[in-house]
């Protein structure tokens, strides 16, 4: 669809474009059907967990299968725990490689690059748009998942008081801060990736490639991180805090690792960033 | 028209920050200059903290040279009930723990496991422990505190008056710490070893040489907080290797006191709540009489030697008790453990796995052998442990 992509940004150059141009970038991601496509699959996770739970009678479980999923029967409020703790290992890191992974390479593969490039200092602003983007894409396919699993969850189990992982309990206000805490955590947990993604975006014109490249060194860094052996490795690795997220529910809660992992993430950003930069300022744009 | 300049930042930004990691530890290892103690004087300091209220972050890590438990059970799973494992489990790899300490009676701490946690919460009047994983309490009443001091009291009054030589016994800091070090002289070199830096606060190094060749361990170093003398770490040295092989040690540590809510626990709704027998249960349960529970088979341990190479032998039938079938390797290594109704069948296939892997043949039995303690269970069902080689357990066992 170039005519769409094209038609909606605005050609003339002012003050405020940045924003318009933020702006402009969020209409075309969010007009989007594959947009759509991703955000409708994320919210099948928690519907098809909790309905799968809610159809077999055998509650017995013992302790295996994903985190929380035990306590679902009790609970409809850890809905979006589970799902949440299936999603992140492979289907955010997915679609996030689909989004980052098309920012630059897709405007190259429809020829509409060179359009928004009508001055060189374009190039960062470009680049701060196009992860702009990316990044409210993280922010909304994870409150997707929470806010689906707690409504299918509401509709389908009990809802009360949520025990947390120390045995204290939340009221449900409480639990729905945490819950908002919690997509932000997994939110700055991908800003890493779609930094990764948009430098690999610059790389080529052909966006299927930097879409699975995004997604491969998801399931790669994820794969490095299980190896004991390579123990050294693992606190650079930008997967290293995504299952830390449980973190926020212990009470009091650990805030550690939402510190540490906001640095890594920030240094993800600034080694791509800086990539991305380098890569896209000075290549010859011919499409 | 060069534009390599545009490059620059790729190249400064990974520059930078590999810059500001490796000075960040580099500030952490220097060390602090702190006034000499003695160890006497560090001993009296240390048994002055225990009315002191703090909280911080423990990281525990144990390379005792078993295979990792975490890599035989299913990841997230790795608490247990079963008291073996969960033991095995606490002795590989690597924890985080939170401690909340507010004087000598409430304390809660806290294992951060990945998606799970494990709490144990003492305050003055219950005992609790609560595991995520299997959403299972267990609850003890705690004796009224000041009865069960006044009984303790008057035992040792009664204790006094039997044997008099126990008059003088110790109960300031000082008495204690010198009763302490002319206890372990003999075996044992005790000395201040400089100091460190953990936790972010500056701490006085205590070590204890052992000067038993016979023994696995070589040193055992314990940093204690310059300004409030609560111990802050204990490392422990198996001798020829490099890497302590157990090391626990506070991450960061706050000396205010904690909010008093997080000593109270209540079970949370939907927990299995297992209650723990009181005092007199468990006395009438040990003694075997006025009671409907079956006695518990009391077998004695023997102790062999003394000092640090100290073995213990518990007598013929331990093993199978603790559901360990003796014999010889080829025939029993399927049924090592038997499984019990409520055990997991994946777990007990895991912890099999890792006795297979970790139990040799011996002579007149198989080994357990890690860095710092070996144990022995023999073929006709008798357990041998200590701190010494598998050698000297099997010539204990000939005996």
């Amino acid at each position: 669809m170039p005519a769409e992509s094209v038609s909606t940004r605005p050609s003339r150059s002012g003050g405020s474009l940045g924003l318009t141009l933020v702006l402009s970038e969020i209409t075309v991601l969010f007009r989007r059907l594959r947009t759509w496509a991703m955000i409708g699959a994320l919210a099948l996770i928690p519907i098809l967990i909790a309905v799968v739970v809610r159809v077999s009678s055998d509650t017995s479980g013992s302790g295996r299968g994903p985190a929380f999923l035990n306590s679902i029967t009790q609970n409809g409020l850890f809905v979006s725990l589970t799902a949440l703790t299936v999603a992140i290992p492979l289907f955010l890191p997915l679609t996030i490689g689909v989004v980052a992974g098309d920012t630059i390479a897709g405007e190259a593969n429809l020829g509409t690059l060179r359009y928004l490039l009508v001055a060189p200092a374009g190039r960062i602003r470009l680049l701060l748009v196009k992860y702009a983007g990316a990044a409210l894409f993280c922010f909304v396919a994870t409150l997707t998942v929470v806010v689906t699993g707690a409504i299918i969850g509401a509709l389908l189990f009990p809802v009360g008081p949520v025990t947390l992982l120390s045995g204290d309990t939340v009221g449900i206000g409480g639990y729905f801060v945490r819950l908002l805490l919690l997509a932000l955590y997994v939110t700055v947990s991908l800003l890493g990736l779609s930094a990764i993604g948009l430098f690999i975006s610059t790389l080529t014109t052909i966006p299927v490639g930097a879409m699975a490249a995004t997604a491969a060194l998801a399931a790669v860094a994820q794969i490095l991180g299980a190896l004991p052996q390579l123990e050294w490795l693992h606190p650079w690795l930008f997967t290293n805090y995504w299952l830390g997220f449980a973190d926020l529910l212990r009470e009091p809660i650990v805030w550690t690792s939402f510190a540490d992992n906001a640095l890594l993430q920030l240094g993800y950003i600034a080694v791509f960033g800086a990539l991305a930069y380098g890569r896209f300022s000075t290549r010859d744009v011919l499409s | 028209m060069n534009k390599n300049w545009r490059w620059l930042p790729a190249g400064i930004v990974p520059a930078v920050i590999v810059a500001a990691s490796v000075s960040g530890t580099a500030v952490a290892e220097a060390q602090p200059q702190l006034p000499a103690k003695t160890a006497q004087e560090l001993l009296e300091f240390v048994a002055t903290s225990t009315d002191d209220a703090y909280s911080g972050t423990v990281e525990q890590s144990s390379n005792l040279g078993l295979p990792d438990v975490g890599m035989a059970t299913p990841s997230g799973g790795t608490s247990s009930n079963d008291p073996t494992s969960l033991a095995l489990e606490l002795l590989t790899g690597e924890h985080t723990a939170r401690v909340f300490v507010d004087g000598p009676d409430r304390a809660r701490v806290q294992v951060l496991d990945e998606l799970a946690q494990r709490d144990v919460i003492v305050n003055s009047t219950d005992a609790w422990s609560y595991d995520s994983a299997t959403n299972e309490v267990r609850h003890a009443a705690l004796p009224d505190k000041d009865a069960a001091k006044a009984e303790l009291e008057a035992r040792l009054q009664q204790k006094v008056a039997d044997h008099p030589e126990l008059q003088d016994l110790p109960r300031t800091p000082a008495e204690l710490a010198e009763l302490f070090l002319t206890e372990i002289d003999p075996s044992t070199e005790v000395a201040v070893d400089g100091t460190s830096r953990v936790a972010d606060r500056s701490a006085y190094e205590l070590r204890l040489t052992p000067e038993d060749p016979a023994t696995l361990i070589g040193t055992i170093s314990v940093s204690i907080d310059s300004e409030t003398g609560v111990p802050l770490g204990v490392a422990v040295q198996a001798k020829g290797q490099e890497d302590a092989a157990f090391d626990a040690a506070f991450s960061d540590v706050d000396f205010s006191a904690p909010d008093a809510t997080i000593f109270d626990f209540t079970p949370p709704p939907g927990a299995t709540v297992i209650e723990a027998p009181t005092v007199d249960e468990a006395r009438a349960l040990v003694d075997g009489k006025d009671s409907d529970l079956p006695a518990v088979p009391t077998a004695k341990p023997t102790v062999i030697g003394e000092g640090w190479s100290t073995i213990v032998e518990l007598p013929a039938g331990s093993a199978s008790l603790m559901g360990i079938a003796p014999g010889s390797g080829e025939a029993g290594m399927g049924e090592i453990m038997e499984i019990k109704p409520g055990m997991d069948p994946e777990q007990v296939a895991g912890a099999q796995a890792l006795l297979e892997q970790a139990l040799t043949d011996v002579d007149g039995g198989r080994a357990l052998q890690t860095s710092l303690a070996s144990v022995l269970i023999t073929d006709d069902g008798r357990i041998l442990m200590g701190a010494v080689g598998i050698d000297q357990l099997v010539a204990a066992a000939r005996q």
